[in-house]
């Protein structure tokens, strides 16, 4: 009687442990997933926001330079002490003056604090974290992955691991991504 | 050759391994530790038994007025040890209730003191405080967690985390520091605090905060049941558990709560009574006895083993342990600034050493953070290798501000002196120790029971004198 008490509780105890084990496989693989994914997001918003930052930052430079363009001619046009070579090029120079202001301006209230070397090195922050944010997110996937692999594969639980049909995790490198 | 192997660290390690070492010794103490506060508890159970009697008595009382309930008047008679032990043990769970709801209700603890003045949320127009923001979002997606909340306060060189847990976690960083440290240190500094949250060292520090404001709610309770100061505490504490205190007055009351002992008790060996200053000097008592040398000591070491953990993580999460030095060099040189009162150390990635500051009677051991030139040693298992200039650099600044920790733990030691050591360690540390440890544990207890027991008669008087005819009253 007692015997087959002691065979029952041990029976237990091993099927307790069992699902445990696979509980904690499962839970492993679920963050393996999650990894992944989080991978993916990270590609993809690499993949919407960097031609949209150097878009945007072009553009700028674009306006600013023909801002900048504008003030020399203006400047050639006038004489080294601020007189016009005459009547007529004043009249030329004086509109294109007035439309520089207002574009200087413009660019002034657009961003009240930004110059272009600061919008260069917003660019290179944003570009430098979103590839920071890419490695991280593969550097978590495989740290998941080998935690998981190696959980996989050693005793006891690849008994365990194998019994309910969980898989190691592959590892992210050069060749998966260019898939 | 030669030369590179002697620069080499004493046992190379991964990461992933030196992160199960500190997370199994962390749980090795942490059992310990739960065990010390488990007799601590018990020492304040037996501590406000009387109250316990009072409250049960004319509680069951009342309830017998509708049902027959058990008369504990006659219990004590019959069986006072057994009606002891019931005592002990409700008042256990009756502490076991509050802790409980204390870390429930405790949302930024110490760490609240930092947001006193001038606490704001990150301004991404600005590139220093954008380029934080990405950080720690970079951060937080290799540690595979939430981007924690930033708060930036003015000025510091520290960071420090709160929260409940991964998910519901804040960065407190100044603004002095961002500004001051360039991006990879900065992105050291803060994957050690995502680290930190990622292992779950919230959960931690609540349990840490929760364990001894829940022992000093009885003792106040009981010396001052009357007084205004009793009922705006637990005024407080109401508003805490409902959620609806701001973190400066949390922070506030934490601190009432956990320091103001000493001050209460002159205070009361001026004009008080007989009563409270016996039970503020038996609770004075349990506090240096129990808390302080045997609860405390423990909760430190797990705490430190904790901080090693955060940083072989934050190794792991910006595989750059160069920059993980050398930030801590940085912040420690600047003495680990903070805002806010001593209390919010715990929450820190280095100790906030003020300049003024000095070391209690424990010499710095008492301290929440590990000797920063033993964390250094650990980096360099983990792959940093100091030039020597650096390495200079890093003891004259540990030198200067760490004057106790002794400056040869940055040197790695050679193999002749590490067995030395080991043997020394085994043949004499070690037994001289459990020798010691073996005694501290006794004599605290002996004392502890034999001041704790006349507080308990003392206190039992006024207290019969109130139920006891109430009780005759109520039972007819």
């Amino acid at each position: 009687m007692s015997g087959l008490v002691a065979v029952v509780l041990a029976v237990a105890i091993l099927m307790v442990a069992i699902l445990r084990e696979r509980n904690r496989l499962v839970a492993s693989r679920a963050r393996v997933r999650a990894a992944w994914a989080q991978v993916d997001a990270q590609l993809a918003r690499r993949h919407a926001l960097v031609p949209r930052l150097v878009a945007g930052v072009v553009a700028e430079r674009e306006h600013e330079r023909q801002v900048l363009a504008g003030v020399h001619r203006a400047l050639a046009a006038t004489g080294r002490d601020g007189s016009t070579a005459g009547p007529t090029a004043a009249v030329t120079v004086g509109p294109v003056e007035t439309g520089l202001t207002a574009a200087l301006l413009a660019l002034e209230q657009a961003h009240p604090r930004l110059r272009s070397a600061d919008t260069t090195l917003r660019l290179q922050e944003d570009l430098l974290s979103t590839e920071n944010r890419v490695a991280a997110a593969r550097q978590h996937y495989n740290d998941t992955a080998l935690l998981h692999t190696t959980a996989v594969q050693t005793v006891p639980t690849n008994l365990v691991a194998r019994l309910f049909g969980i898989g190691p995790a592959p590892y992210l490198d050069l060749r998966l991504l260019s898939d | 050759v030669v030369e590179r192997l002697r620069s080499a660290p004493p046992d190379p390690e991964s990461f992933f391994a030196a992160q199960r070492r500190h997370r199994r010794a962390a749980g090795r103490i942490a059992v310990l530790a739960a065990v010390a506060a488990i007799g601590q508890s018990l020492l304040v159970a037996t501590m406000t038994a009387p109250l316990t009697f009072a409250v049960l008595t004319v509680g069951l009382d009342l309830a017998n007025l509708a049902v027959p309930t058990p008369d504990l008047v006659q219990a004590w008679d019959r069986h006072p040890a057994r009606l002891l032990g019931l005592l002990v043990g409700a008042g256990a769970v009756t502490l076991l209730v509050i802790w409980v709801r204390l870390r429930a209700g405790l949302r930024v603890g110490l760490a609240g003191a930092a947001l006193v003045g001038g606490a704001r949320p990150p301004d991404e127009s600005r590139l220093d405080e954008h380029r934080l923001v990405d950080v720690v979002a970079e951060a937080a997606l290799a540690a595979g967690i939430a981007a924690p909340r930033i708060v930036l306060v003015p000025d510091g060189m520290n960071v420090a985390a709160f929260g409940t847990g991964p998910d519901d976690a804040t960065l407190i960083v100044p603004a002095g520091l961002i500004a001051r440290l360039e991006r990879r240190r900065t992105a050291a500094v803060v994957a050690h605090q995502v680290a930190s949250v990622a292992n779950g060292d919230l959960v931690v520090q609540h349990a840490v905060q929760a364990l001894p404001v829940a022992w000093a709610v009885p003792a106040r309770l009981m010396a001052h049941p009357f007084s205004r100061a009793t009922w705006r505490l637990a005024g407080a504490l109401l508003l805490l558990l409902l959620g609806r205190l701001d973190p400066a007055r949390e922070a506030a009351l934490l601190d009432d709560l956990l320091t103001r002992d000493e001050r209460e008790l002159d205070q009361q060996a001026d004009g008080g009574g007989l009563v409270p200053v016996m039970i503020y000097a038996a609770w004075s008592g349990m506090r240096v006895l129990g808390d302080l040398l045997v609860v405390g000591p423990l909760v430190t070491v797990w705490v430190r083993r904790r901080r090693y953990l955060a940083d072989a993580t934050a190794v792991q999460l910006t595989r750059d342990p160069d920059g993980l030095a050398a930030a801590l060099v940085r912040l420690v040189a600047e003495r680990g600034a903070m805002p806010g009162t001593g209390s919010v150390d715990l929450a820190c990635v280095v100790r906030p050493r003020p300049e003024d500051a000095k070391d209690g009677p424990m010499g710095g051991l008492e301290a929440w953070h590990p000797p920063t030139a033993r964390r250094l040693r650990r980096l360099e298992a983990l792959g940093y290798r100091p030039s020597d200039h650096e390495r200079a650099e890093a003891r004259a600044v540990l030198e200067r501000v760490e004057p106790s920790a002794r400056a040869r733990d940055v040197r790695p030691p050679t193999l002749l002196r590490r067995a030395v050591g080991a043997v020394v360690m085994v043949v004499v540390v070690v037994p001289l120790l459990a020798v010691a440890a073996v005694l501290v544990a006794a004599a605290a207890v002996v004392m502890l029971w034999l001041s704790l027991m006349p507080v308990v008669l003392f206190y039992l008087v006024p207290v019969l004198a109130v139920v006891l005819p109430l009780h005759h009253l109520l039972r007819g």
